[in-house]
């Protein structure tokens, strides 16, 4: 009866982020492992309660409020420790705390989740740290789920968690979210961290296809929160579209036995028309201003994809003038691989393959197996069949996991003879 | 139809994160949830963490075995026989995480 992945239910995901941020900014961010082991207590209480009568309609409500006393608790009960470390004036505020305080402000605790996801983007910190920290903080992730997902020691993860947590500890309370200069260079880390997180889920090393879908659906779960203030930026509406996008081929593709299926073989029957819609509209959302955010155009290249009944029916022009724009605001050579794909399914194959035969020069890709893959298949269908083989094998050496590794072989074999 | 008592023992580590303890709660609730839809769930509870022994001249507190074998829950069934009833309590997700159920039948009465 439980066999198969456990069912991917994000009940305690999607409340512990508010809770941990609400009762960091309640009882300052000193307090932050405090927040986090009162919320990650009130989970197990609540599963004791929970599992034999079902979740109630309001979980949050329950949550918080016992987060909240189960946090003075631990203050009352840490009073010695705090007496040494606070000062007396701080230990009467904090035994003070009334747990009933704030707990009717359900919109600003998501609020407080927002600063917290602000202060866990700190430049301060490299960028994994970061998406480990939002993932610790606000989804609910321990330190071995974390390792695991990022395949490093749970040794490598800890120390990572802890200097990330000593550094929002350090700016001495939660990010301001006030809109400013301050506000749109953070929000951009923000969009990065979200966007990573969700790549480590889709494209990620990882084989666990529950651990990957675990990491997307969280990623997509913390762009929507970006939604939710009056007047989200266009950015902020595209990365949601771009994720919802993604999101629909998420099932599509990787096969029953775990294989990896291109976007040609994907049985577009498996796509998810709620989550393509949900994007349309989120991307319509953004204009009518011309797309003017790396985002909108990634958004709206995800977004043809989506919408073309067949890979037969791509819109290869509009989708090559994307990329076109979208390497102006991003010339990173993983945009102009992805270009000179898309030129090549245009139909000028030479013109892909002399930008493709450019980007091996790029240090950045020397490693990445589908740029020889890409070459490879271009080779073949010029009629060079040889070269075809030649690049397609380098590909395979530098398959990251299984599945790569058996993607590329079965391409490798269509020319093999 | 025979009625069953399931004495479920055992409960989750403490230090489980909030996505594991939700992944865990999924996994009880779609138990429970097919029993009861099928009719052969006539109660279900938890039990409160505490024990207490009370004897002819003494009463104390637990707990007084393994944590591993105090009760934390029961399921009262109805089921043909042991063997289905067992082929159920294999479901238990309990069993996940180190916990074992005990199955009893009942007096038919």
């Amino acid at each position: 009866m439980s066999e198969g992945p456990p069912p991917l239910d994000p009940i305690f995901r999607r409340e512990v982020g508010p809770i941990v941020s609400g009762l960091t900014r309640w009882l300052g961010v000193g307090y932050l492992d405090v927040a986090e082991d009162a919320a990650q207590d009130a989970c197990y209480r609540a599963l004791q309660r929970w599992k034999y009568d079902g979740v109630p309609r309001n979980p949050g409500a329950w949550l918080n409020q016992t987060a909240r006393r189960r946090a003075i608790d631990l203050l009352r009960g840490d009073a010695g420790r705090l007496r040494r470390s606070a000062g007396a004036a701080e230990l009467d505020r904090l035994v003070g705390l009334e747990p009933s305080e704030g707990i009717a402000l359900r919109g600003s605790s998501r609020d407080a989740q927002l600063r917290m996801m602000f202060s866990c983007c700190d430049a301060a910190l490299p960028i994994r740290s970061q998406v480990a920290v939002i993932l610790k903080l606000l989804c609910g992730f321990g330190i071995r789920e974390i390792s695991n997902a990022y395949l490093e020691s749970p040794a490598a993860t800890k120390r990572r968690i802890s200097r990330a947590k000593a550094v929002i500890r350090g700016r001495g309370q939660l990010f301001d979210i006030t809109p400013g200069i301050e506000w749109a260079t953070r929000l951009r880390g923000v969009h990065t961290a979200i966007y990573l997180l969700f790549n480590e889920g889709y494209h990620g090393s990882h084989v666990d296809v529950a651990v990957r879908k675990g990491l997307c659906a969280e990623a997509a779960r913390l762009s929507f929160s970006l939604l939710e203030r009056t007047d989200p930026e266009p950015s902020s509406l595209a990365l949601a579209a771009l994720l919802c996008f993604h999101g629909a081929r998420l099932d599509s593709r990787v096969s029953t036995d775990g294989q990896l299926i291109t976007l040609a073989a994907q049985d577009r029957s498996m796509w998810d028309r709620n989550l393509i819609v949900q994007g349309v509209k989120l991307l319509t959302g953004t204009t009518p201003a011309p797309a003017t955010t790396a985002f909108q155009l990634e958004a709206a290249i995800a977004g043809e994809h989506c919408m073309s009944p067949s890979y037969a029916q791509t819109p290869w022009r509009r989708i090559v003038d994307l990329y076109d724009a979208l390497a102006e605001h991003d010339p990173s050579p993983i945009v102009r691989l992805n270009g000179a794909v898309a030129l090549g399914e245009l139909g000028d194959e030479s013109g892909a393959l002399l930008e493709l035969e450019l980007l091996t020069a790029s240090r950045r890709l020397a490693d990445y197996p589908f740029l020889p893959a890409a070459i490879g298949e271009l080779s073949g269908r010029v009629g060079d069949r040889t070269g075809a083989r030649r690049h397609l094998a380098r590909a395979i050496s530098l398959a990251r996991n299984e599945q790569e590794r058996a993607s590329l072989q079965k391409r490798a074999e269509h020319w093999e003879c | 139809m025979t009625s069953f008592l399931l004495l479920i023992h055992g409960r989750e580590a403490r230090d489980l994160s909030p996505q594991q303890l939700g992944a865990h709660l999924a996994e009880w609730n779609t138990w429970i949830d097919g029993l009861r839809s099928c009719g052969r769930l006539k109660d279900a509870a938890p039990l409160v963490e505490g024990v207490r022994a009370v004897r002819a001249g003494a009463v104390t507190d637990g707990p007084f075995a393994e944590t591993k074998d105090i009760v934390s829950g029961y399921l009262l069934l109805r089921a043909e026989d042991l063997t289905q009833v067992t082929t159920i309590a294999r479901g238990c997700p309990a069993l996940g995480l180190g916990g074992w159920v005990e199955v009893r039948e009942l007096e038919a009465g």
